[in-house]
């Protein structure tokens, strides 16, 4: 439920000339939120029809499964995540084409992208942004930071000192920047791809789990397999395939894709089922701590783009257990002595996915298989 | 959740709180409902206390096991302990430790019981004298059906499948009596049925329905419901529908009447109970114009060829009118005849057969309707009862004399049945020889019959009741005969019978004619029309069976071999009594000369002493088929719900919901939701397990695996019908004979895969109906 305004509506010249693409409005600006289409749709972006929305769906995965080979799931993945307008995380051992996906996915939409290389002495300020005393106009001037683009690359995040993370988690939330009492609005569509090697290697700052949570889904790549292995030492081997991506889509498109999610039904049978999961986990003795509200509404935006995605105007139970593991595992805490017995976020997810009853047509009567077994 | 809670959870466990012991009330509500059908089985309700302290018994350490929810599972044995328990308690104290823990002794004294018990149902028809047998024998079966109904509606979680057990308890009652299960004892058991399930509705289901799970109430209710009504209707229906049920060896089966009569038994079984407990009741009186009593007929048997003797049925085309009665034309016209009126009332008998005397040729005033069946001479009531009825039979007999029967040496004629001539090809060789040794070198038929007769009656034979059982020949079969002929001991069945065939191996034709033998004058005169009657009266003892030979010319002619019983006519005595004077008629008729009649008397009165009857066999077999049926019934009951149920909703799903446009269908009743949910229901009955945490898709999928490769394609239609109906907001209410073809094709094809192990499951115990 982000605030979501015109490209130019809102903005306040107060402070100088504001950087392109940047809208800052100061605190104290009663300028109207964003209208009456929804909370979800970015303004400009009418709901398409599903066959363009297809079309341009599939030509973007066509386009980053070109570059990233045999990982057509995490593709899929990082698309729903970017429609259902949430940050991504991407988790995995050095090496196996974290950053590739990121950019490769910035790549094929036609959008401003700004990467970031997290460092332990990378500063908040190198995010937002600062403020300047120009000499010649006797004012301050906002120089924006590196957060102000549509898509933000924060490569090993957790690199950075908690100082720094939280300055990037703040904007992550708001999709907005406040610098010296100003509040400046990002550009929408915004997404940070954030990456992020295992915690347990060496010289890294955990994310704290408040923080874990504004992320909307977590994946983990993996090693491909041989075969994609094969295939990418051949086309890596004489150029980066990335020169050779081209924007299949403008931040138009992307908007109208997202407003198009939106417009998903989801039935009271699908929410009762969300939320029984969510119940489940905050009552499994297994887990510490179980999925936030924010979490749930989190995965029931993932599963109306997954829907999307599928070519369906609404969504299915299915779409929510598919997306459960990536959007609830990693806000999920295990108890020690589960942990200890092997148990992961992902194994209880799995459990309790087995033991919810997918709810039925919304009579009372039936429960479909529940009362048929 | 640990699987171990699961599992706990699974098995239906109450766990906490009162809801053991509300459960455990309900049980005992539900038997103790049902047993109110007993009322008209047992004579008066001396049983209940008892019946109810052993049932209490039995349903207390089941509940008080599943305090620790880990015992939950032993409940049973808790159930079959508390059951031995509270019957040692109540039944042989003397001889258990504590007065309640059984010892051998005890084990004896309860087979005793149950021995004692046992003849008391086969010598009694309901109601049973409420006698300790009875009683232990009511609270037993109460007792083990409380244990069944707790495991299957508590333990197993299937509270809809405890109508087994009720419908156990109701049996007895719709086997056996007159009156059926009764008011009471109906609304009894619906009262404690409905109970049963609303308690396990209420107490039990939280373990069984997780997070998300709809309570469904209605569904369990309707399910009931269904089973209940189903059994009920099917008893009703099929005894009636299914031909030969109402015909053949039990011409009354087990029909059950509803209101507007009682069940009635086949005259053999009527007349096998009735002598066997030496019944003193007089079932009718009768005045007749003779100075003797008679033979009353109530039906025949002539049909041997099976493995038991039995009724013809009816021929078509009989007349229902019983003023004017032709006899088949047996009797030469020549012959001189004589005319007895009888007029009978009838007491407590209630038979389907009216009886009369042989050869009728008028019966009054009788009420409903009679079909007269010329072949036999019988009369057979179409949902009429002999009960209460007052009528007068007027026959007419050919004076027969030895000289008469002497002389009736002309073959049968060829008209006559070949029903009455015919043998099976089993004829033990035994009785084959025996007759022809027996007739020796006899020239008429008359002297080969009275061979035989002289030879059954002779002191070579025994009159017993009870031999034939003890010696394992009890029943009515070709090889009984073959054994009876060898021990030489029997009752009326037995030597009716014995001569009945060896007259046919002899080239008589023969039947076996049912009734009652002579009975006592009851001193009573009466003048009517210038007639002097003299009352007779006939009680349950004097049951009988009789064999009737037929001489051309003559017609059928009684005869009695069985000793000791019935009084031997006047041209079946032997030529030493009066066949000396073949110019005295010593037959039963107002003409009769008194010295006839003094002769006869002596022989009526040793009528108490004949005894029972084939019925033993007879009401076993009975009893078998009811049980049999029953089963029948019970495991019919589910496939016919179950297809209804499937009917029903295909024709929904064709037809659509019929919603008015603008107003949204019900969502649980729309096409793809019907469609898919039976299915679903159609995979389950095949073995698939449904669990309720699967999507739609993955349903389908693990179904598609059960349909092997090329699944059809209609599977993944109606699983996205179903989709759309349930999670879309564009659910349409419109018929679909796409998805309705879809199930059926998919339906076929599970069946066609299956093996005929599961066909055979999924037709008569559909998982889907079985449900929680």
């Amino acid at each position: 439920m982000h605030p979501q305004e015109t490209l130019l509506s809102g903005t306040e010249a107060a402070s100088g000339p504001p950087a392109p693409a940047v809208r800052p409005r100061t605190s104290s600006n009663g300028v109207p939120l964003s209208g009456a289409e929804g909370q979800d749709g970015p303004e400009g972006g009418q709901p398409m029809d599903a066959e363009t929305f297809a079309g341009l769906s599939g030509r973007i995965m066509a386009v980053m499964n070109t570059v990233i080979d045999g990982k057509e799931e995490a593709v899929r993945l990082a698309l729903t995540v970017l429609l259902a307008g949430g940050h991504l995380l991407l988790e995995d051992v050095p090496g196996v084409g974290k950053t590739l996906l990121a950019k490769s996915l910035a790549r094929t939409v036609d959008c401003t992208v700004n990467r970031i290389q997290f460092t332990p002495d990378l500063l908040p300020s190198d995010i937002t942004g600062v403020s300047i005393f120009n000499q010649s106009s006797r004012a301050f001037e906002f120089r924006p930071g590196a957060i102000f683009a549509n898509i933000v690359i924060g490569d090993e995040i957790n690199r950075a000192s908690a100082k720094t993370q939280s300055a990037l988690l703040e904007s992550m939330a708001e999709h907005q920047v406040s610098v010296d009492g100003t509040t400046y609005h990002l550009q929408e569509p915004f997404m940070v791809i954030a990456t992020q090697n295992p915690i347990e290697m060496e010289g890294t700052y955990p994310l704290p789990e408040a923080q874990r949570d504004r992320f909307m889904a977590r994946i983990s790549l993996g090693y491909p397999d041989t075969e994609a292995e094969l295939a990418m030492l051949e086309t890596h081997q004489s150029a980066n395939p990335l020169d050779a991506v081209e924007a299949v889509a403008t931040t138009a498109d992307v908007a109208a894709m997202v407003a198009t999610v939106a417009a998903v039904h989801v039935a009271p049978a699908v929410r009762a089922y969300t939320v029984a999961l969510g119940q489940a986990t905050r009552t499994s003795p297994e887990l510490r701590l179980g999925a936030s509200p924010r979490a749930l509404l989190q995965l029931l935006r993932a599963a109306k783009a997954a829907a999307a995605l599928a070519g369906r105007a609404f969504v299915l139970p299915d779409d929510i257990r598919t997306l459960a593991v990536p959007v609830l595992a990693h806000r999920l805490l295990v108890e020690r002595g589960a942990a200890s017995a092997g148990a992961t976020p992902a194994s209880v997810i799995g459990e309790l996915l087995a033991t919810v009853a997918v709810p039925g047509p919304p009579d009372g009567r039936a429960v479909k298989g529940a009362r048929n077994t | 959740m640990s699987g171990g809670r699961s599992l706990t959870r699974a098995l239906g466990e109450p766990s906490t709180g009162p809801a053991r012991w509300v459960l455990a009330v309900a049980v005992f509500g539900a038997v103790m409902g049902a047993s109110l059908s007993l009322g008209g089985v047992l004579a008066n309700s001396g049983w209940f206390p008892r019946a109810s302290i052993v049932v209490a018994v039995t349903l207390f350490i089941p509940a008080l096991l599943r305090r620790r929810p880990g015992l939950g599972p032993f409940a049973p044995l808790g159930a079959l302990a508390g059951w031995l328990l509270g019957l040692t308690l109540m039944f042989f104290p003397g001889t258990a430790i504590l007065g309640f823990i059984p010892t051998t002794r005890t084990v004896r004294a309860a087979l005793d019981l149950s021995a004692e018990a046992s003849a008391v149902v086969m010598g009694s028809v309901a109601p049973a004298p409420t006698v300790l047998p009875m009683i232990f024998l009511a609270a037993a079966g109460l007792g083990f059906a409380a244990l069944l109904i707790d495991t299957v509606a508590v333990t197993v979680a299937m509270p809809a499948a405890g109508a087994l057990g009720i419908v156990l308890i109701m049996l007895p009652a719709a086997l056996m009596t007159d009156k059926g299960i009764g008011t009471a004892g109906f609304v009894g058991a619906a009262a404690g049925y409905l109970l049963l399930l609303g308690c396990c509705r209420w107490y039990a289901p939280e373990g069984r329905l997780r997070n998300g799970g709809n309570a469904a109430p209605s569904g369990t209710l309707a399910r009931g419901a269904a089973l209940g009504a189903a059994v009920v209707l099917l008893m009703a229906i099929v005894p009636a529908a299914v031909p030969g049920f109402t015909q053949g060896s039990f011409p009354q089966g087990s029909r059950l009447n509803g209101s507007n009569g009682p069940t009635r038994l086949d005259p053999m079984i009527a007349l096998g109970s009735d002598l066997r407990t030496q019944s003193s009741r007089i079932n009718l009186t009768y005045l007749s114009n003779t100075n003797t009593a008679q033979y009353l007929r109530l039906s025949t048997l002539e049909d041997f060829t099976g493995k038991s003797w039995q009724p013809t049925p009816l021929p078509g085309g009989l007349s229902s009118s019983l003023d004017a009665l032709k006899p088949a034309a047996d009797a030469n016209a020549a012959v001189p005849r004589t005319e007895t009126i009888t007029q009978v009332t009838a007491r407590s008998l209630d038979s389907e057969w009216l009886p009369a005397p042989l050869s009728p040729t008028q019966v009054r005033d009788v009420n409903g309707r009679w079909l007269w069946n010329p072949s036999t001479q019988t009369i057979l009531g179409q949902g009429a009862s002999t009960e209460g009825q007052e009528y007068t039979v007027r026959s007419e007999m050919p004076v027969l004399t030895p000289a008469l029967l002497e002389a009736a040496t002309l073959p049968p004629r060829a008209t006559l049945n070949p029903v009455f001539s015919t043998l099976p090809n089993d004829v033990p060789q035994l009785v084959r020889t025996t007759a022809q040794e027996v007739a020796g070198k006899a020239a008429t038929p008359y002297k080969k019959a009275m061979a035989l007769q002289e030879y059954l009656r002779s002191d070579a034979f025994s009159y017993s009741l009870d031999t034939p059982a003890a010696e394992g020949y009890d029943g009515s079969g070709m090889q009984v005969l073959a054994e009876f002929l060898k021990v030489k001991s029997g009752y009326c069945v037995h030597f009716s019978a014995a001569m009945a065939v060896m007259a046919r191996e002899l080239g008589i034709p023969s039947r076996i004619a049912v009734g009652y033998a002579p009975g006592a004058a009851n001193l009573e005169v009466v003048q009517r029309d210038g007639v002097t009657l003299f009352g007779y009266q006939a009680a349950g003892r004097d049951a009988h069976a009789w064999p009737e030979l037929y001489f051309e010319g003559l017609g059928w002619v009684p005869f009695e071999p069985t000793p000791s019983r019935g009084s031997v006519p006047a041209y079946a005595q032997e030529e030493s009594d009066s066949g000396t004077d073949p110019g005295n008629i010593p037959l039963p008729n107002r003409t009769t000369a008194p010295e006839t009649a003094t002769s006869a008397a002596p022989t009526t009165t040793g009528a108490a002493d004949d005894g029972a009857a084939a019925p033993p066999t007879g009401g076993e077999w009975l009893l078998r088929a009811g049980l049999g049926l029953l089963v029948l019934l019970l495991l019919g009951a589910p496939a016919l719900v179950r297809s209804a149920g499937r009917r029903r909703r295909l024709a929904l799903v064709r037809r659509g919901t019929g919603a008015v446009a603008g107003a949204a269908p019900d969502p649980g009743r729309v096409p793809g939701v019907l469609a898919w949910r039976e299915l679903l229901a159609t995979a389950i009955d095949y073995g698939y397990i449904a669990e309720p945490s699967l999507t739609p898709a993955l349903h389908a999928e693990r179904i598609a695996a059960m349909l092997g490769t090329g699944a059809p394609p209609g599977l993944a239609l109606v699983r996205g019908a179903y989709e759309e109906a349930v999670y879309s907001n564009a659910a349409a209410g419109t018929g679909r004979d796409d998805l309705a073809d879809a199930v059926e094709t998919v339906h076929a094809r599970l069946r066609t895969r299956a093996t005929p192990w599961q066909r055979l499951r999924a037709t008569l115990v559909p998982a889907s109906f079985f449900t929680r």
